[in-house]
């Protein structure tokens, strides 16, 4: 299976009578949008925004990011939701790159989701270096919260295939393809190095922690081995509104590094086989189920070493730990991707639960670290919310609208796939 | 490596919350107590009588116990689970921690739209297994 990203560089987004693209610039017709995206007779009213990098705008509270992608023959992507089952991960998928579709919406009272695209929070969010296309979406106050999420996920996933389409009058500048082998041929290629798998967490939990796996409620899943390239084609979508630092959103699925690097050292420092997609859901019993088919399937693969990102944080550091510590048991090397609840002086336990097996962690930053966001220009979203969202504490939003939360309420902000704008320097 | 144990259907189960919102489960007792640290507390008394953990006793990822609602499920036992005093002398600890640095919540403090956004994020963390029985 292969699939060839055709990547387009995108410099302006604005509003026009109709779609197009043009030397770098995205046209987007509004009412054409508005009436595509308008899926649901629940939404009272739909707002569209294009915000750029170093406007004095702050966004909140965001619910995920899309990247806009359409497959060259012109279905969409995100197979379950809007794109064909059988194209997904396959053939060819344009990129407007450097812009995202952004939705907003308070589906509870202490949701969360900061960016700003201008001051010190913008250096904490990767999506205050992008052009976003922010939609605000308002429904009845009494609409029940499951039913505001999806209305919410699907108008995202619906905005970034429409702008994603517009892509297609474009030239790509350039094309990057990626293959997914049959197992016994990937083995026996590069047989001198070591066979290395990606174990790729998701969260699962109930209302505001769901991920979707071709439509499918990931908690529903059993452990699967998937080719990267459907993930690039949208086959994970979020449906995650809580934990703004270390939620996976959309984008971030279709972008992960974790693959992209494992991709680009394939063949030189290992050989890159797969992705094993697991849950983190409530139970024990679903831990453990989900940690020992984990284990096997890697076993039966036959492969060396893994590395294993965690989404989230709380009861999915369980799952992290059961993931390595069956993993190691079996002879399989792990290194594991996670952010730290460290406290705000970062002296505290970074994590709910430990293991010896764990001696190979990389950190994505420390959430509970406090930041003063200045007041800004514009706000598109809900500030008032600012107090009640997670990172933010009592009396954090000031009268002259500054704001000091902690990392965690930056959308973006300690991604455990590593899409930051955080690092580290060795004294 | 010690392990969770699977549920059985005949077990007898008991839910231990603080949460106003948890309706009554058929054929599930539930023990209800006031505070998160009750919450915490009396559980880890019901693990050192026999009973074990069905359920996490951190929340998904809310910030570390901004929700004030807890509810943990066990399952009636005649053995001490290692694994289950484990996990919860975990969580005790990072609640302590938590509450030392006062970065724990109490619901009075909260309007009673948030505290019923709470009280639903906490029930859904726990609705497979009341539905199950």
């Amino acid at each position: 299976m292969k699939l060839n990203l055709e990547r387009v560089n995108v410099k302006e987004v604005k509003f026009g009578r109709e779609n197009s693209f043009q030397d770098g610039v995205v046209t987007i017709d509004k009412e054409g949008l508005l009436s595509e995206i308008e899926h649901d007779d629940r939404i009272e009213s739909l707002e569209v925004d294009i915000v750029r990098p170093g406007e004095e705008v702050r966004i909140m509270p965001v619910k995920d990011v899309v990247e806009p992608r359409a497959k060259v023959d012109g279905e969409g992507i995100f197979p379950g939701f809007i794109g064909k089952e059988d194209l997904a991960g396959t053939g060819s998928s344009r990129v407007l790159e450097g812009m995202t579709v952004m939705t907003t919406g308070n589906v509870v009272g202490f949701q969360e989701g900061i960016i700003d695209m201008k001051g010190p929070g913008a250096q904490y969010t990767p999506f205050s270096q992008t052009i976003n296309v922010v939609i605000t979406c308002e429904v009845p106050e009494n609409t029940e919260e499951h039913i505001h999420e999806e209305i919410l996920r699907v108008l995202g996933l619906k905005a970034a295939s429409y702008i994603g389409r517009i892509g297609l009058e474009a030239e790509p500048d350039n094309v990057e393809e990626y293959e997914f082998k049959p197992l016994s041929e990937a083995a026996k290629e590069n047989d001198d190095l070591p066979l290395v798998g990606y174990v790729y967490m998701l969260q699962s939990q109930g209302l505001l922690h769901d991920t979707y796996v071709y439509g499918i409620d990931a908690k529903e899943i059993i452990p699967t081995f998937i080719s990267p390239t459907k993930v690039m084609d949208g086959a994970i979508v979020s449906g995650n509104c809580v934990s703004a630092c270390d939620k996976n959103s959309t984008f971030l699925h279709q972008n992960n590094p974790v693959i992209e690097e494992l991709y680009r050292r394939h063949g030189e420092d290992f050989n890159f086989v797969g992705a094993i997609l697991t849950n983190e859901n409530v139970t024990l019993q679903d831990k453990e189920r989900s940690s020992t088919l984990v284990a096997e399937m890697a076993e039966n693969i036959g492969l060396d070493a893994a590395i294993i990102s965690e989404e989230g944080f709380g009861n999915p550091d369980t799952d992290l730990i059961l993931n390595c510590k069956k993993l190691e048991k079996k002879g399989i090397k792990t290194v594991l991707i996670t952010d730290e609840y460290a406290g705000r002086d970062g002296a505290s336990q970074s994590l709910a639960d430990a293991s010896a097996e764990a001696d190979a962690v990389v950190t994505s930053g420390n959430a509970n670290e406090t930041i003063k966001l200045p007041p800004m220009e514009r706000v598109i979203g809900h500030q008032k919310y600012a107090d009640s969202i997670a990172g933010g504490f009592e009396g954090s939003l000031k009268e002259d609208g500054s704001i000091e939360v902690e990392l965690q309420a930056i959308t973006g902000s300690t991604d455990q796939l590593g899409y930051t704008r955080l690092s580290s320097e060795g004294y | 490596m010690s392990k969770f144990r699977s549920s059985k259907s005949s077990e007898k189960k008991l839910i231990v919350t603080n949460n106003p919102g948890l309706p009554v489960g058929k054929g599930i007792e539930i023990e209800r107590v006031e505070t998160l640290k009750e919450v915490l507390e009396k559980t880890r008394d019901l693990v050192q009588q026999g009973y074990r953990l069905l359920t996490h006793p951190l929340a998904g990822s809310l910030k570390p116990w901004q929700n004030p609602y807890r509810s943990i499920v066990l399952a009636e036992g005649e053995n001490l689970d290692y694994r289950s005093l484990e996990v919860l002398e975990n969580a005790l600890e990072r609640y302590r921690s938590f509450a030392r640095n006062k970065r724990t919540r109490e619901s009075e403090s909260m309007s009673e739209d948030l505290k019923e956004d709470f009280s639903t994020i906490d029930r859904e963390l726990i609705e497979e297994l009341m539905i199950d029985n």
